[in-house]
């Protein structure tokens, strides 16, 4: 009786580890509710670079909204995503568009799904599971077919759960390879500060977010609505 | 043994990733929001046509300033710009000056107030608004340039919602006086125009509905797949009504197709089009274009084949050939922002 019960045990303990690891893996990456700014830089074959500064929020699982910084040219778009829904505002031409999480609004490697990232266990399940002394290597499975890449490759570090190299897939291809590198103490939260982006279609391009001033804070729901898209600067502090 | 080598793995793959990037460096404190701030651009637009009848240049060279200030009580929006125009036929030059937007904002994030001159964008379409009972109609070819708004004031109220096929609501209301720029927008005799509209995220769909004291509206968006999206609006004035149906179509490889068909029942029914293949060859920041628009009533068309580049230092460069009804030419834009 005693070994059928540790055996319950083991089991119900190996499922457990299965099911929850992604979700530990977000709340390791990101508090629930936080606000960051962010640089991103698009560096091209010859070394040449361009920059973006964002101030993103996030709130829950599914909610996401950032405003440009920089460069002038952008200052004052803001992007929004609930779920699968995304849209672009840009001040004084028109009303917030509907836009496609595969293209990109600051061009380079990332776009607007890497950019304005949901939790990974909202979006996938772990298909299969590995692991190592030091480190998990797990495959995803897209929930459904609105998903960005049907299939991420994903390198755990055990100690940490931090990620420290993600394979994008679709169409059975490796669109691109994400590195986290640089864990960083934010005060109230540690997680690595800086994410690589190659792309295995832009040979030479490099596209890295580093992360700053990333804090919990709370935000109401009506933050996340298209009609505040022209307001979101008002939220800054 | 082993935990020490692990021990010693990880903080060599610490060391080795933290500085790869140190040198991009990231100056977040020169972000801080500051109580005014400012941005704007300069603009250069040179137009030159050969018709059968004689060569015509035209330009349109504006600066624009912004400036937002933020401190108490005061959320004050301000857009303004000065223009100076040329044309070589009538061999004039003229210089005016627009107060684009200025507005003062109470409230926080489920309820505002805004009164001043405003900027109110409603409706769906890309190239023309059948909704736009509260603002200047735009320009197919150049949605950007319809900056100027008219004196109103608006309150706001918007409401999220879980655990709900409406996902959000925002009901807006608004007044507007007349004044000699926006008579056309009202029926005979009346003094002040009224409306209100609410907007739902419905299913995943955006959906307004608008009443105004003498029109009425309502329009709708959603994405049928991944990167196509449709969108459809119609609206009633006093003195005429008109319909829009159109999409965006984006694919993977960021072509970006936008189709519509507008009948005004006044000024005609007209198709839209625009292809725009984004970083071509890898040329990235670049963006290469087909513009067409045809008004199948009498025929008239305008179309535009170009490209443009957006530099690192804030200078946009856009270069076209054009090709309408009255002959062929060229269009280059220049404009540097701040």
């Amino acid at each position: 009786m005693k070994v059928v019960f540790l055996v319950f045990i083991f089991l119900s303990n190996g499922v457990h580890a299965k099911t929850n690891l992604l979700e530990d893996i977000d709340k390791k990456l990101q508090p629930d509710s936080y606000e960051s700014y962010r640089k991103l830089i698009n560096i091209e074959p010859d070394g040449t670079k361009k920059e973006f500064v964002l101030y993103m929020l996030k709130k829950g699982k599914d909610k996401v909204a950032s405003l440009f910084m920089s460069p002038a040219s952008d200052k004052g778009r803001a992007t929004l995503r609930l779920v699968d829904n995304m849209w672009l505002y840009i001040p004084g031409v028109a009303k917030p568009l509907r836009i496609s999480s595969m293209q990109s609004v600051t061009g380079g490697v990332f776009n607007n799904a890497d950019i304005m990232r949901l939790d990974f266990s909202e979006e996938y399940q772990i298909e299969k599971q590995t692991e190592d002394k030091t480190y998990y290597f797990l495959e995803l499975k897209a929930k459904n077919e609105t998903v960005t890449y049907e299939k991420l490759k994903m390198k755990v570090e055990k100690s940490s759960l931090f990620p420290i190299e993600i394979d994008c897939i679709a169409n059975g291809i490796t669109l691109k390879t994400i590195r986290y590198l640089d864990p960083k103490d934010f005060g109230d939260f540690k997680r690595p500060s800086v994410l690589e982006t190659t792309s295995q279609l832009q040979k030479g391009f490099k596209s890295v977010m580093i992360f700053a001033k990333m804090k919990k804070r709370e935000f109401k729901d009506e933050v996340f609505t298209m009609e505040y898209m022209g307001k979101l600067g008002d939220i800054r502090q | 043994m082993i935990y020490l080598f692990n021990f010693a793995l990880i903080l060599f793959s610490s060391v080795a990733y933290s500085g790869e990037y140190d040198d991009l460096g990231f100056d977040v404190e020169s972000f801080e929001k500051k109580t005014i701030e400012f941005k704007g651009y300069a603009r250069i637009d040179y137009t030159f046509l050969d018709t059968s009848v004689r060569d015509k240049q035209t330009s349109l060279n504006e600066f624009n300033l912004q400036t937002d200030i933020d401190k108490y009580v005061f959320d004050i929006h301000n857009d303004l710009s000065i223009y100076y125009k040329t044309d070589s036929i009538t061999k004039e030059s003229s210089s005016h000056f627009v107060l684009n937007s200025l507005t003062q904002t109470f409230g926080e994030e489920r309820f505002s107030l805004e009164v001043g001159k405003k900027v109110e964008r409603w409706g769906k379409g890309y190239s023309y608004n059948s909704l736009a009972f509260f603002e200047r109609q735009k320009d197919p070819i150049f949605p950007e340039l319809a900056r100027e708004g008219f004196w109103m004031g608006e309150a706001q109220m918007t409401k999220s919602l879980a655990d709900s096929a409406i996902k959000n609501y925002t009901l807006t209301v608004l007044g507007a006086p007349r004044t000699k720029d926006n008579d056309y927008l009202f029926s005979e005799g009346a003094q002040s125009n009224y409306g209100a509209k609410i907007y739902l995220l419905i299913w995943d769909i955006d959906f307004d509905l608008i009443v105004a004291k003498d029109s009425y509206g309502t329009d709708l968006s959603l994405n049928l797949v991944e990167g196509l999206e449709v969108h459809g609006e119609y609206g009633k004035l006093p003195n005429s009504e008109s319909y829009l149906l159109g999409f965006r179509y984006q694919s993977i490889i960021d072509t970006t197709i936008v189709g519509e068909y507008v009948d005004t029942h006044q000024d005609g029914r007209f198709h839209y089009l625009k292809v725009t293949q984004k970083e071509p060859f890898n040329w990235v920041y670049s963006n290469v274009y087909l513009l067409y628009t045809k008004n199948t009533d009498d025929d008239s068309y305008r179309s535009f084949l170009g490209v443009n580049y957006d530099f690192k230092n804030g200078l946009v460069l856009d270069g076209s050939l054009l090709k309408n009804t009255q002959g062929k030419g060229i269009k280059a834009l220049v404009q540097y922002f701040f």
